[in-house]
C-alpha cells in the first residue's frame, strides 16, 4: 500500500479524521500560544520603550533646565566674561583674510596675493583633489589636442593600426598630463613620460 | 482442645488477616487514586488556566505604544525646536505617615533630624514648615518637583514615609524666560495667560497634542533681550521694562519680554502680581518715537518734499497752550535736524500742516485705534482721541502725546515704516517661507526709503547715538514721555522708549525697548531720557543678536546718506 493510498484510507475512516483533527487542533493551540507569547514579549518591550522614553524626557528636561539660557548667562558673567564679537572681528571671505597678511619678519618682502576669479574649493583630501584636477576643463582640452596630434602623426607614417597605437599613446599622454597638471614645476618629468610613451 | 480445633482456629485467623490485608490494600489504592485524581484535576485546571492565559495574553496590551508616548499636554518649542514648555513624568516628594504601618511613629528618625537632612538636599526648603508637617501626622506634599538626583538622595535617607511618586508635570525648562509669552497651566490643567491659553485646545486634544507647536520666538534672542533689559532696568532702578524684536517682513515676534517676570514653574501670589504684560497690555504715551511716523505721513502726503527747507523751531502757541522743546534748538531746523534733536515744535508745525484727517488716517492704518494684533490674550485697548481731532490734539499726537498705545503698536508701525511701507500683524507663530500673509500698504516705498535714511541719521548723529552698534547699521528714535497722574503729567515719572531697526540698508528687524520710570543714576549719568537708558540697551543687544539672526556686521557698508549729510551741519563735524 503506497503512502497516498494509506492517507486517503485514513481520511475516509472516522478514526483517522479524528486523529487528524486532534493533531491539527494541537498544532493550532501550540501556534496560538506561540503567537501570544511573542505578542506578550512585544508588549513587554513596548513598556520598556515607554519607560526609557520617559526617562529620556526627564533627563533631557533636567539638562535643558540646568543649561538654561539664564544659567549660562550667569555663568558667563561670573566665570568667563565673553562678549559679543564686534563688527571688525568678522571676516567676510578669503580676500579680506588675505588683506590682513603681514610680512614674515623685519625687512621681508610683502606676501604675494593672487587674485582669482573664483575661490578654490576647499581641499577634500589628496585623492579627491587629484580627481578634481583630472576632471577640470583645461586638462581635458589639452589631452584631446595632444591625442589628436599623435593620431595625425601616426597616420602619416602609414601604419594600418595607427588609430590603435594613437589611442595607446594617447592614454600614456593622459597619464603624463595628469601628473603634470597636479603639480607645478614638474613639466620635465611629464615630458619625459610623454617621450617614453612615444 | 484437639489438633483439629486448633487448625480451624489458625485457619480462621489467617482468613481474617488476609481479608484485612485486602481491605487495607483496597483502601490504600482508593486513597491513592483519590490523591492522583486530585493532582490530575489540579494539573488539568492549571493547564487549562495556562492555556487561557496564553490565549488571552495577546489581547491584554492595554494602550498602544503611540498612546503611551503621547504627552499629557502638547509641547511648545521655539522656532528652532528648543522645548519651552513640556509635560513629562516628574518626581514629587510626598510624606506618607502610614507607610510604616502600625500605630508607631511615621518616621525612623526624629522629625527634626529628617527635616534637617531634607534641608541639606533642598537648601531653599522651609525646615520649620516640614517639621510641622511631620509632627502633624497628616499626608502632604513636601515638594511638587524633585530632580532624579535629589530623589536618589531622598531614598538614601532610608525613610519609608518619604515617597517620591511620579506625576505628570508641566515644566518650563528655561524658567522665567518668555513667561509672559508662554503663560502657565492652572491646577485644572487648562492654560492660563499667554500661548498656553491660546493653544489650550490644540495642546490638550489627543489628536493634535503629539505634534509640538513651534512659536516664532528664538530662544537665544529672547535670552539676550531679557538679559539686556534686566541689566538696563537695574542700572536705572526702573520699575519695569519691556522689549520686542520683530521681523519687519513677516510680523514674527522673535523675542518679547516684560520685566519683572514671573516664574511659570512656581505660581504664587508674588508671581501673580507680575503677570501684567507691559509690551502688549499696558498703554503708554510713547512720546517722541511717534515723530518719525508723523514725518513719514507728511512725506507720503507731499507736505514734506524739500529736506533742506527750514521750519520754525520757536514755541508754538495754540490757544492758552504753548508747545516747547525740552531745550532751545535755535530759530529754525530742517527735517533731518528736527528728528536728530527731537524737536516738538517743528513736529507740531509739520502735523499742523499735514492736518488732523491725514494724520488720523495714517494712525488708523497703523492699527493705533484698536487692540494690537497678536495672538496673546492680554492686549490693551489704546486711549484713542476719537474721530474729530482738534488742532492742538493733532499737534500733540504728532509728537506722541494725547494718545496712548502699547509698545507693540509702535513696533508694528515701525516695521511698516521701514520695510517698504506694508503693515503686517504681529504673530507668535512661526511663519513658513512663502506663507507670509498679505499686509496692507500704509506708506509709499519711496517714503519708507527716505525714513530709513532719517532714522539712520538719528542714530549716527542725533539723540540715538548710544544705540549705535558698529557695522550693524542701526537706525532708531528715542522717546521720553512723562506719565500722566492725578492733575496732569508727573514730572518725576517718565517712560523712556527707543524704537529701532537694523540693518538700515535693508531692514530686517525692529527692536523696541522701553523702561518704566527709570531714575537718573550714575550709570545713566544722572539722566532719565531714552538716549541714556533705553537706547544703550539696543546698542548692546544688536551685536549679540545680529549674527544669530543672519545679519553680519560690516563696517564698510551703510545706507547712502550722501544727499542728506550736506544739509546737516552736525553730520559734517
Amino acid at each position: 500500500m503506497t503512502m497516498p493510498r494509506r492517507l486517503s484510507a485514513l481520511l475516509t475512516q472516522p478514526a483517522g479524521q479524528t486523529i487528524i483533527l486532534i493533531v491539527a487542533g494541537a498544532l493550532f493551540l501550540a501556534l496560538t500560544l506561540r503567537v501570544n507569547a511573542v505578542r506578550s514579549e512585544v508588549h513587554h518591550l513596548e513598556r520598556q520603550i515607554v519607560a526609557v522614553e520617559h526617562q529620556r524626557l526627564l533627563l533631557e528636561t533636567e539638562f535643558e533646565t540646568r543649561a538654561s539660557q539664564r544659567q549660562l548667562s550667569t555663568w558667563n558673567e561670573v566665570e568667563f566674561g565673553f562678549q559679543a564679537p564686534k563688527g571688525d572681528q568678522f571676516v567676510e571671505g578669503e580676500r579680506q583674510l588675505a588683506s590682513y597678511g603681514v610680512p614674515a619678519g623685519h625687512g621681508a618682502p610683502r606676501q604675494i596675493r593672487l587674485a582669482g576669479g573664483t575661490p578654490a574649493p576647499a581641499s577634500q583630501g589628496a585623492l579627491a583633489d587629484l580627481a578634481r584636477v583630472l576632471d577640470s576643463e583645461p586638462v581635458e582640452r589639452g589631452r584631446l589636442e595632444f591625442g589628436r596630434a599623435l593620431a595625425v602623426l601616426s597616420a602619416d607614417e602609414g601604419h594600418a593600426d595607427s588609430e590603435r597605437i594613437a589611442a595607446a599613446r594617447f592614454d600614456t599622454a593622459r597619464l603624463a598630463e595628469r601628473l603634470t597638471a597636479g603639480t607645478r614645476g614638474s613639466t620635465a618629468i611629464g615630458t619625459r613620460l610623454v617621450r617614453s610613451g612615444e | 482442645m484437639n489438633a483439629l480445633t486448633l487448625s480451624r482456629a489458625v485457619g480462621s485467623g489467617r482468613v481474617q488477616l488476609i481479608s484485612l490485608r485486602q481491605s487495607c490494600v483496597t483502601t490504600a489504592r482508593t486513597r491513592l487514586l483519590w490523591v492522583v485524581g486530585g493532582f490530575a484535576f489540579l494539573a488539568l485546571v492549571a493547564a487549562v488556566r495556562l492555556m487561557f492565559i496564553g490565549m488571552e495574553s495577546g489581547r491584554t496590551s492595554g494602550t498602544s505604544l503611540a498612546e503611551a508616548l503621547l504627552p499629557a499636554r502638547g509641547e511648545i518649542t521655539d522656532r528652532n525646536g528648543v522645548p519651552l514648555a513640556r509635560a513629562f513624568p516628574a518626581y514629587a516628594l510626598w510624606f506618607n505617615p502610614h507607610a510604616l504601618g502600625g500605630d508607631g511613629a511615621p518616621l525612623v528618625g526624629s522629625p527634626k533630624e529628617v527635616a534637617a537632612a531634607l534641608k541639606e538636599i533642598f537648601p531653599d526648603l522651609d525646615e520649620e514648615k516640614v517639621r510641622q508637617l511631620f509632627a502633624s501626622g497628616k499626608p502632604g506634599y513636601i515638594r511638587r518637583r524633585v530632580l532624579p538626583e535629589e530623589a536618589n538622595r531622598v531614598h538614601d535617607l532610608g525613610e519609608i514615609g518619604l515617597e517620591t511618586p511620579r506625576e505628570i508635570d508641566r515644566h518650563y525648562p528655561q524658567g522665567t524666560m518668555a513667561a509672559h509669552v508662554l503663560g502657565y497651566v492652572g491646577a485644572d490643567g487648562n492654560g492660563r495667560l499667554g500661548m498656553e491659553q491660546v493653544l489650550n485646545e490644540h495642546l490638550s486634544n489627543p489628536a493634535t497634542r503629539g505634534q509640538p507647536v513651534a512659536l516664532s520666538i528664538d530662544m537665544r534672542v529672547q535670552g539676550a533681550l531679557e538679559d539686556e533689559l534686566e541689566r538696563g532696568m537695574k542700572l536705572t532702578a526702573a520699575q519695569g521694562a519691556a522689549g520686542i524684536v520683530l521681523d519687519v517682513d513677516t510680523g514674527e515676534v522673535l523675542a518679547l519680554a516684560s520685566l519683572p517676570e514671573f516664574n511659570p514653574n512656581k505660581i504664587d501670589a508674588a508671581g501673580e502680581r507680575l503677570m501684567f504684560n507691559r509690551m502688549t497690555n499696558q498703554v503708554y504715551e510713547l512720546g517722541s518715537t511717534f515723530k518719525p511716523l508723523t514725518i513719514a505721513a507728511a512725506i507720503d502726503a507731499g507736505v514734506v518734499r524739500d529736506f533742506a527747507a527750514r521750519w520754525n523751531a520757536q514755541p508754538v502757541k495754540v490757544g492758552r497752550f504753548t508747545i516747547n522743546d525740552s531745550h532751545p534748538l535755535g530759530s529754525s531746523l530742517n527735517i533731518p535736524q528736527m528728528l536728530m534733536h527731537s524737536s516738538n515744535t517743528v513736529t507740531a508745525r509739520v502735523a499742523d500742516e499735514l492736518g488732523p484727517e491725514r494724520l488720523r488716517q495714517v494712525m488708523v492704518d497703523l492699527g493705533m485705534n484698536r487692540r494690537p494684533e497678536i495672538e496673546l490674550p492680554a492686549r490693551g485697548y489704546p486711549i484713542w482721541p476719537g474721530d474729530n481731532w482738534p488742532r492742538l490734539q493733532n499737534m500733540t499726537v504728532g509728537f506722541g502725546h494725547g494718545m496712548a498705545v502699547t509698545p507693540l503698536h509702535l513696533a508694528s508701525a515701525y516695521a511698516a515704516m521701514v520695510n517698504g511701507g506694508v503693515w503686517h500683524p504681529a504673530t507668535m507663530h512661526r511663519v513658513e517661507p512663502g506663507t507670509v500673509p498679505e499686509g496692507r500698504r500704509v506708506f509709499k516705498e519711496s517714503t519708507s526709503s527716505r525714513m530709513r535714511q532719517l532714522l539712520r541719521m538719528i542714530t549716527k548723529y542725533g539723540t540715538g547715538r548710544s544705540a549705535e552698534a558698529p557695522g550693524f547699521r542701526v537706525g532708531g528714535k528715542t522717546g521720553s514721555a512723562e506719565k500722566p497722574g492725578a492733575g496732569g503729567y508727573r514730572r518725576t515719572a517718565i517712560v523712556s522708549t527707543f524704537a529701532a531697526a537694523f540693518p538700515m540698508d535693508r531692514p530686517r528687524y525692529v527692536i523696541v525697548t522701553m523702561l518704566d520710570e527709570p531714575k537718573g543714576t550714575v550709570a545713566s549719568s544722572f539722566q532719565r531720557t531714552a538716549a541714556w537708558n533705553a537706547a544703550p540697551i539696543v546698542g548692546r543687544l544688536v551685536p549679540r543678536i545680529g549674527p544669530m539672526l543672519g545679519v553680519q556686521p560690516d563696517e564698510t557698508r551703510d545706507i547712502d546718506l550722501s544727499d542728506l549729510v550736506p544739509i546737516v551741519p552736525e553730520a559734517q563735524r
